[in-house]
């Protein structure tokens, strides 16, 4: 609108010099009657100002008969007019961009969010993905219990992990007379990949029972126990985390769905237990009420399964009716591992 | 067509001065004369001068019929007033230009954003999903 009436104005100016200013009354309406100059008078009030200066001076050459004067004026009044015109132009352009650049940052404020967003929802996908493979490794592990033959796979599994549980027991003080002959079982069964389970699993629980052995040599847990603590129940499968009480694990897997005791969840726990030998570990079965019977059962089928393997007793289950917890989710606080 | 127009009416307005104003040698030596002629080289000077190519050549031949008639107080008075009202017609234009030049790169900036953010979004909405799959998933044993 206001660049085809700038359009006008101009074109109004040159048929304006040719008229000059015998017709000035005329000339006079379309120049500043037209709404294109009502703009320059509204946002270029001197540049208007001016123009209206020259046209009057215009008007009085053209009283004292002279025509020359009369048309260098209204040549002056034109340009100082179109002048004003342009700068109306300007103002409205800038006025444009001023919307644009508030839109420009709503843009980008939503995209900064989105992008925090993004990394946040990532980094969830990530930690569960790294959890996932750690329980799908874990169970490898657990399952050559029920297998006469071990796969490549769970080999594999096994074999780092005897591997990382004897270079964290050397780090702790483990001497080569106790380090060398479980490194010698590992080389001989990555040589040769036919091990049966039972001398597999005998290897791992020989690792874990080194590592377990070593840290018990200390009266109460080394400075970073807690971090190893987490790091190891995560590597296991468990969800884990510090707390004021202690490393609090937890697992929804103690149970099948059809409520039967999970061997494997419960020989990783064991296997937990065993490799950090400090204080007591007090785990609670969540369950949706006290008296239920069915949860009684299936609570007392876990007691009893983890009794013969805890032959300190460091181990105590009870159940707790919650909602914060999905049914036969259990969760256990090593007390004994807090960082100050 | 806006370009033609203003071109017109400056040719229309340098044909109607140069006509009342002779040739001549004698170079005005009054202090508003050499104030404009400043003014005008140094807005001939800027690297965008080329978009106010029009009012600047008015302003040109303004100056130079102030010169030409050097002695004559009220027709020099009249061409510097036409070489002021062109001169600041011209910073006006080029102003213009600039905040023009400025819309449209602000215009493909706020575009090329929009587009980024359109894919953000639908990158998010993705991995909302995901996590919500693996919501599902983790509340099944």
């Amino acid at each position: 609108m206001l660049r085809v009436s700038s359009l006008l104005l101009i074109a109004a100016s040159a048929a304006g010099l040719g008229c000059a200013a015998q017709q000035s009354a005329r000339t006079s309406d379309a120049l500043f009657g037209s709404p294109v100059a009502a703009l320059a008078r509204d946002h270029a009030p001197d540049l208007y100002a001016q123009a209206e200066i020259a046209w009057e001076k215009a008007e009085a050459a053209l009283r004292r008969k002279d025509q020359q004067a009369a048309d260098e004026h209204l040549t002056e009044a034109h340009l100082w007019l179109a002048a004003g015109a342009v700068e109306a132009e300007r103002i409205q352009l800038d006025r444009e961009l001023a919307e644009l650049q508030l839109e420009e940052e709503r843009w980008a404020r939503q995209l900064g969010r989105d992008q925090e967003a993004s990394a946040a929802v990532a980094r969830d996908i990530s930690r569960y993905e790294a959890r996932a493979v750690a329980l799908r490794e874990a169970d490898r592990i657990s399952a050559i219990e029920g297998s006469s033959a071990v796969s490549g796979a769970t080999l594999d599994a096994v074999l780092t992990r005897v591997r990382f549980n004897l270079a964290l027991a050397e780090a702790l003080g483990a001497p080569d007379a106790r380090l060398s002959p479980l490194r010698d079982r590992a080389e001989t069964m990555a040589r040769k990949p036919s091990e049966s389970a039972g001398s597999v699993e005998a290897l791992l629980l020989s690792s874990e029972g080194l590592l377990g052995e070593i840290r018990g040599d200390w009266p109460e847990p080394r400075p970073g126990s807690s971090t190893e603590l987490v790091e190891t129940a995560v590597v296991l499968g468990f969800v884990a985390g510090r707390a004021g009480n202690g490393v609090v694990i937890r697992s929804e897997r103690f149970f099948s769905s059809s409520g039967q005791v999970s061997n494997a969840t419960v020989k990783r726990f064991q296997g937990l237990v065993d490799a950090f030998p400090h204080g007591p570990v007090a785990c609670q079965v969540a369950v949706p009420e006290l008296r239920s019977e069915a949860w009684t059962q299936r609570v007392a089928q876990l007691v009893a399964r983890l009794r013969p393997m805890d032959d300190r007793a460091r181990v105590s289950t009870s159940m707790i009716a919650t909602q914060s917890l999905s049914a036969g989710a259990v969760q256990c606080t090593f007390a004994a591992y807090k960082e100050p | 067509m806006r370009a033609a127009l203003e071109a017109l009416i400056l040719v229309g307005v340098a044909c109607a001065f140069s006509a009342s104003s002779g040739l001549a040698d004698e170079a005005t030596s009054s202090a508003e004369a050499v104030q404009l002629q400043t003014r005008l080289a140094r807005l001939e000077a800027r690297g965008d001068a080329v978009h106010a190519k029009g009012a600047l050549e008015q302003a040109r031949r303004a100056l130079q019929s102030a010169s030409d008639a050097a002695g004559d107080d009220e027709r020099v008075s009249r061409a510097e007033g036409i070489a002021r009202a062109a001169m600041v017609l011209a910073e006006r234009q080029l102003e213009r230009r600039r905040s023009q030049d400025d819309l449209a790169t602000t215009q493909a900036r706020l575009a090329a954003i929009r587009e980024q953010a359109d894919a953000q979004r639908r990158a998010l909405e993705t991995l909302m999903r995901d996590r919500a799959s693996i919501a599902r998933q983790e509340v099944q044993p």
